[in-house]
């Protein structure tokens, strides 16, 4: 069986080398035939791949310890939903796991643009040249199907941090963002290839980089709240190299989203386009391969671990291979339209794009600055999260600051006095917060984050009213609530991205508050004692130790009482693995408030089971994270509105849907339905 | 032209903004690098106690003595030979992975030939390829 696994990783080899040589050639001599083997034989790669996926999952399920992946993942006693994610739990599994997404996400491509038109093809060489790398990697360096030689008794089992319903949410979004990236890519660097000119590779892949983005967030948040529950130090983001290196590819992508709206509208930033797209996806391998080996540990890893150096010359490839494509073909790609004035839309969206590369390249240099300074004076000099607050933090305020300004401002050439007229009232709600905050905090930084936020909200709030008003001028049938809702089917993107940003202001308010005014203490309790944390009285009740053949466990439980009252019950536990050293934090959250954490952690403990009572106590590490659940709830929002932007929107009747996904769309969001000058009307 | 009037604040004001940028980048970095040593490097360093540093070393597995009622754990690092130790101080929880680690980074301050550290980053085996060996190889 595992044998099997090998040759038809072998095969997915040999399928991506012969799809890219057909493809290739026949692009070269324009022979169809040969373009036909191409495809086909990207297609038999996805096939293979799903059948090599399905014999890993079939020795996992079946437990056959002679597979080193298997017997260093699962055990006997795992559950099975764990034995399942197994599958991405390690390094060669998660790379099987990467070119299985790649590959259906090619498959599908394949498929949806079946014609040989000059295009696709070349779509088809790029990707296939990306699988074309995992399967030589799967082949020769990070086998999942390699064998051990010998059978043991049982395996090493599953990291136990790693079982948490996280396993399932945080690497199947991150993978499926990272991956989505590709086709973007793909379509970016066939429209220079071919020397084209227009937006029809942004047009054709909207919805794949939306809903990439969409993933890759949920990635990154879910990959946070995982941390938050499961590591036991109470954080859900440290600025680790790992998370840095899902945030970087985020970032790019981001700005992306935002400036392709420019070269929909104006025809304006092509090169920056696809520098943006190539980047992120350069930025989407490096992340891969960041998270996948310990470069970030030291150095000297670098050079050691096989499946560095493929990375290694991956990321230098598609690094000089973009960056000459876009070069040669920049000439080209010269827009047509000029910036028409300071003050409009556009250089707004040029100013966000400034402050995601500027978010971008500091993040990157934090993350390398090790690497970087021990390579130039041999010296290593680290920096940590100080660095990244000082320096993201201001930009992230800018960026929540342009948010708010952004809807009050028309595209083209906006008016100074326009501008006041419409920011008045939201910026005397961002002001009012800002002074509001300072008073009852005294912290400068903290108010000035919470007043952009409330000012982004109130300025999304009065834009969607004004443009409701200016509805029911012509609908005067229909209700305020009523004509807000129309104009929000009808601009489903203006506004699915809108509902993005008061997510982003949300978490905004989250982040800074449950790092700001984060409380922290341990105490040390016998049963019956009490202590007052945070507000509330924390009574501690006593310990029960559960001892099972696989694993101990002591539950520790304490009374959350406010104003006397009881309150909630906190349970925190420690679990100890049968024949390991290491100890397991289960850690118990309570609602402090409406959207505050309290957070507990067993630290420590002595005697358990009601025993001789003075022996016994129990050491607390406890918590409180304010507004935190604004987070969670932010993102939440941010996912509602990304998909409101692509699937809310109203379709015009007389426009029919049925036209042929090849022939490029009229450009819809040029021309909305009703004018895009409607401000201050 | 109109527009080439105007486009030129918008480039002054992109200018301005990335040179912004920078500037927090250079000031930041400068304010909080951290020196990374490893055990071997340090004797004979003269580490001011005033100056945050990073060690990185193995945990000598005898020397851990964790009270949990403080919280206060107590253990020495070592280099490869065990030739050279250094006493840690970490006043909060031990971290659960602590025993099984392969790495250790503390971050802190050294006084006195003891090492007070603010912050722990215990390296296991990896985060994914847990228990890479063991386990395995005698049963």
């Amino acid at each position: 069986m595992p044998a099997l696994g090998t040759f038809l990783v072998f095969l997915a080899f040999v399928c991506s080398l012969l799809g890219v040589t057909a493809l290739g050639w026949g692009l070269r001599r324009g022979d169809e035939g040969l373009l036909n083997v191409g495809r086909r034989s990207l297609h038999s790669v996805f096939f293979l791949v799903v059948a090599a996926s399905a014999v890993l999952l079939y020795l996992l399920v079946t437990r056959d310890f002679s597979v080193k992946y298997v017997a260093n993942y699962t055990s006997r006693d795992l559950p099975l939903a764990y034995t399942v994610a197994a599958f991405w739990a390690g390094q060669a599994g998660s790379l099987l796991f990467w070119e299985l997404i790649l590959a259906l996400y090619t498959a599908i491509v394949l498929w949806r643009y079946r014609e040989n038109d000059r295009y696709t093809p070349v779509v088809a060489l790029v990707m296939g040249l990306v699988n074309l790398f995992f399967a030589t990697v799967l082949t020769f360096s990070s086998n999942p199907f390699e064998t051990l030689g010998f059978v043991p008794a049982d395996g090493a089992g599953l990291n136990p941090m790693l079982q948490n319903m996280g396993l399932w949410l945080h690497p199947v979004t991150q993978y499926l963002g990272y991956v989505g990236f590709t086709v973007p890519y793909a379509f970016a660097m066939a429209a220079l290839i071919q020397r084209r000119a227009d937006d029809e590779w942004i047009v054709k892949t909207r919805t794949w980089t939306i809903i990439s983005w969409m993933f890759l967030t949920a990635g990154i948040v879910w990959g946070g709240q995982w941390a938050y529950v499961e590591l036991g130090w109470g954080g859900y983001w440290a600025w680790d190299p790992v998370e840095n290196a899902s945030l970087m590819p985020w970032l790019t992508a981001t700005a992306f989203l935002h400036s392709v709206m420019i070269q929909e509208r104006k025809g304006m930033l092509k090169v920056w386009n696809v520098s943006l797209i190539a980047l992120t996806f350069w930025f989407s391998i490096l992340g891969t391969f960041l998270t996948r080996s310990g470069v970030l540990a030291s150095v000297h890893d670098f050079a050691e671990g096989s499946i560095g150096r493929y990375f290694l010359v991956a990321l230098t490839a598609i690094l000089l291979g973009s960056t000459y494509l876009i070069l040669d073909r920049a000439p080209l790609l010269r827009g047509r339209n000029a910036f028409e004035g300071l003050l409009a839309k556009e250089s707004s969206f040029l100013v966000n794009n400034v402050l995601f590369l500027g978010l971008a390249f500091a993040t990157f240099w934090g993350t390398m600055f090790p690497i970087l300074s021990e390579a130039v004076t041999g010296e290593r000099v680290t920096v940590g999260p100080p660095f990244f607050e000082q320096v993201n933090g201001p930009i992230f305020l800018g960026m929540l600051v342009l948010m708010g300004i952004c809807p009050l401002i028309a595209w083209r050439r906006a008016s100074v006095e326009r501008l006041l007229r419409n920011a008045s009232l939201p910026a005397v709600v961002g002001t009012l917060t800002l002074i509001a905050a300072f008073a009852g905090t005294g912290r400068v930084g903290v108010a000035f984050a919470y007043g952009a936020s409330l000012f982004v909200i109130a300025s999304i709030v009065y834009d969607w009213v004004q443009e409701a008003r200016v509805r029911r001028g012509y609908h005067p049938e229909e209700g305020l609530l009523r004509a807000a809702w129309r104009m929000m089917r009808i601009r489903s993107r203006k506004y699915g991205g809108y509902v993005v940003h008061l997510g982003v202001a949300l978490m905004a308010v989250g982040i800074v508050a449950s790092t700001a005014f984060k409380q922290e203490a341990a105490f040390t309790l016998a049963p019956g004692e009490s202590a007052q944390f945070a507000g509330f009285e924390l009574r501690y009740e006593g310990l029960m130790l559960r001892e099972e053949p696989t694993k101990t466990t002591a539950t520790a439980t304490l009374t959350v009482l406010k104003d006397g009252q009881v309150y909630d019950r906190l349970e925190p536990e420690k679990v100890f693995p049968a024949g390991r050293e290491q100890p397991h934090s289960e850690v118990a959250i309570a609602r402090g408030g409406l959207f505050d954490d309290l957070y507990a952690i067993l630290a420590g403990f002595e005697g358990g089971n009601g025993g001789e009572g003075a022996e016994e106590y129990a050491t607390f590490k406890m918590l409180y994270h304010p507004l935190v659940n604004l987070v969670w709830l932010g993102f939440y929002v941010m996912l509602l509105g990304g998909g409101f932007a692509l699937w809310g929107g109203l379709r015009p009747r007389r426009r029919r849907p049925t036209v042929p996904a090849s022939v490029p769309k009229p450009r819809l969001q040029a021309q909305e339905p009703i004018g895009t000058e409607t401000k201050g009307v | 032209m109109a527009g080439n009037r105007k486009r030129y604040p918008l480039g002054v004001g992109i200018a301005l903004l990335v040179g912004a940028m920078i500037y927090l980048v250079v000031a930041s970095l400068s304010g909080t690098s951290v020196y990374y040593y490893t055990l071997d490097e340090l004797p004979g360093l003269g580490v001011s106690p005033t100056e945050k540093i990073r060690v990185s070393g193995a945990l000598d597995k005898e020397s851990v003595d964790y009270d949990p009622s403080g919280p206060v754990l107590r253990f020495r690092l070592q280099n490869e030979d065990g030739s050279q130790k250094l006493p840690i101080v970490f006043n909060d929880v031990m971290p659960d992975n602590l025993l099984e680690s392969t790495e250790i980074v503390a971050t802190g301050y050294l006084r006195d030939g003891t090492f007070y550290a603010e912050s722990l980053l215990v390296k296991c085996p990896s985060r994914y390829e847990a228990a890479e060996e063991e386990g395995l190889s005698g049963d």
